[in-house]
């Protein structure tokens, strides 16, 4: 096995704005405690103090080791949920006052979701984490090179675009499990005089109609008089509170049909702008490889970070950079 | 099967002695006309038309995304495509328009029509999920964006009827739902099975 945290990335995951976060804190009350009463203490928290979800991550009680052994320090609640005069009033009822001493501590306020911002954030007080496994973004020294590939051959189209005299910006789309190019195409706005015509739309058109025909000629085998594609709802609307019937649609995404880039990767020499992001959203892209940044319309880290928007439906990883520096720069919108 | 929302929206379509109503809701019947059509050939019942001078309709399109198997396939930008593709106007032209569509349009269209220098949007009812001038993003106003002006868009504009069309052709996919599902599982099994056996 080649150790594959040595291998150098030859581009960058556009990250979310969770996994950018910084550190912002969050006031609690805490106080040391004896070992033998922590069992009595953690039950006056747990029935008698506010709850707040945001400490469901958080540990209760830490652990301080110093020269003279260790203390123990208590989570009791948030500063926001309860005035100091009302807890210790509470902390009285509750005959607590010799045990407990008060003093205001900062924890994270946000639960992190890289294992940086757990290393750094944990620092504080001690927070239950889990890494999410498919925030991992691990590559062979194979596979990084069967990625340069089609990223080259993304490059060879933009400079066919270019001596067109189109925007040069070309892009595949590739079945990352066969390794099999399925389409390429570049941008065309220039030549049909229709300044949609990018080429990452001009990719996803062709998949659409090598779909089309592919599940075409299979409904004309099985069944000549019945036509039908998986359907699309992304023109809508409503959330599925409104209409649970929502739902059965979108279980059908295991099926073809309209969700036609499930699965599949895109390498485009530049970042998509805005339309086509979203675009790469309603095809359900599997993941999206480009070079340079986009800076008057970018959809994917420059404006906005629509593959990881939380209110879309859809996410995707994203990477950037991509051998950027034999990618001409663009000023345009592509 | 679809007589309740057929009637309605040919009630409007042909009632032109309503009171009230503005230029605006005359082109947005249009448009439901148009979402109707979608409805009736089961896709999703979005429609739009384009109007030029805030006079003349050039150009109508309907979601298509079912039939062309390809999810970017929106009323907008078939709308868009069609009015291109008659070579009778350059993009242009639509400087110069205001569209009318059903539904509030999605990030993809909202940009794509930021793109097209578009005049004035008024859409039916809001897009909660997907929609880009409003719901999720503002992308028509974003100041940030800098080579395409912003559009004023407006919503409300016979937003119960878009949302009705909207909500039987739901309860009907959810009729059709499992029949469907097993259909297409069948074909698509068969179809890797055939795969499989060719290699
Ligand atoms: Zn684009
Ligand atoms: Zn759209």
């Amino acid at each position: 096995m080649e150790d594959e945290s040595a291998i150098i990335l030859p581009f960058r995951k556009v990250p979310s704005d969770e996994e950018e976060r910084g550190l912002e804190t969050v006031d609690v009350y805490i106080s040391d405690v004896e070992p033998a009463e922590t069992g009595r203490v953690l039950k006056f928290v747990q029935i008698h103090c506010p709850q707040a979800e945001s400490l469901d991550r958080v540990k209760r009680i830490r652990k301080v080791t110093h020269d003279q052994g260790f203390t123990l320090n208590v989570l009791i609640c948030l500063t926001s949920s309860i005035t100091l005069d009302n807890l210790k009033l509470l902390i009285k009822q509750h005959d607590l006052e010799s045990i407990l001493s008060l003093r205001i501590h900062q924890i994270s306020k946000y639960p992190p979701v890289t294992r940086v911002q757990f290393e750094e954030w944990n620092r504080l007080w001690p927070i239950n984490f889990r890494e999410d496994p498919r925030r991992d973004s691990r590559f062979s020294s194979e596979e990084i090179e069967l990625l340069r590939n089609h990223m080259i051959r993304a490059i060879k189209l933009a400079d066919i675009a270019r001596s067109k005299g189109e925007v040069p910006v070309g892009c595949v789309i590739v079945d990352p499990e066969k390794a099999e190019i399925m389409c390429e195409s570049h941008d065309t706005r220039t030549s049909s005089n229709h300044p949609l015509k990018h080429a990452v739309l001009n990719c996803i058109n062709q998949v659409a109609m090598f779909e089309k025909t592919k599940l075409n000629s299979i409904n004309d085998s099985l069944t000549p008089k019945k036509r039908k594609a998986d359907k699309s709802d992304d023109q809508l609307a409503f959330s599925s509170d409104t209409l649970p019937e929502l739902n059965i649609l979108e279980n059908k995404e295991n099926s073809a049909g309209v969700y036609l880039c499930k699965g599949y990767d895109i390498f485009v020499t530049h970042e998509p702008c805005i339309t086509c992001s979203m675009a790469l959203v309603h095809s359900r892209i599997g993941r999206v490889f480009y070079g340079r940044s986009n800076n008057a319309s970018g959809g994917l880290g420059s404006y906005y970070k629509i593959h990881t928007h939380h209110a879309l439906n859809h996410h995707f990883k994203t990477f950037n950079g991509f051998l950027e520096d034999q990618i001409e720069m663009l000023m345009i919108d592509c | 099967m679809n007589s309740d929302t057929s009637q309605t929206i040919t009630r409007i379509a042909d009632d032109s002695e309503m009171i009230d109503e503005t230029i605006h809701h005359k082109f947005m019947r249009q448009a439901l006309i148009i979402a109707q059509e979608a409805y009736d050939s089961q896709e999703v019942p979005v429609g739009c038309v384009f109007v030029l001078d805030g006079e003349t309709i050039i150009g109508s399109g309907r979601n298509r995304t079912n039939e062309t198997c390809n999810g970017t396939r929106h009323a907008e930008l078939e709308a868009v495509d069609s009015i291109l593709s008659t070579n009778k106007y350059t993009s242009d032209i639509f400087r110069r328009c205001t569209l009318y569509v059903t539904v509030e349009p999605c990030v993809m269209c909202a940009y794509a029509l930021r793109q097209l220098e578009i005049k004035h949007v008024y859409y039916g009812c809001a897009n909660e999920r997907f929609g880009g001038t409003g719901s999720i993003f503002e992308i028509h106003q974003d100041p940030n964006l800098k080579l395409h002006p912003p559009y004023p868009c407006e919503g409300g504009y016979y937003r119960e009827e878009s949302i009705m069309l909207l909500r039987k052709f739901f309860v009907r996919e959810n009729e059709n739902g499992k029949l469907f599902f097993l259909y297409i599982n069948y074909v698509m099994k068969f179809y890797s099975y055939c795969m499989r056996s060719m290699k």
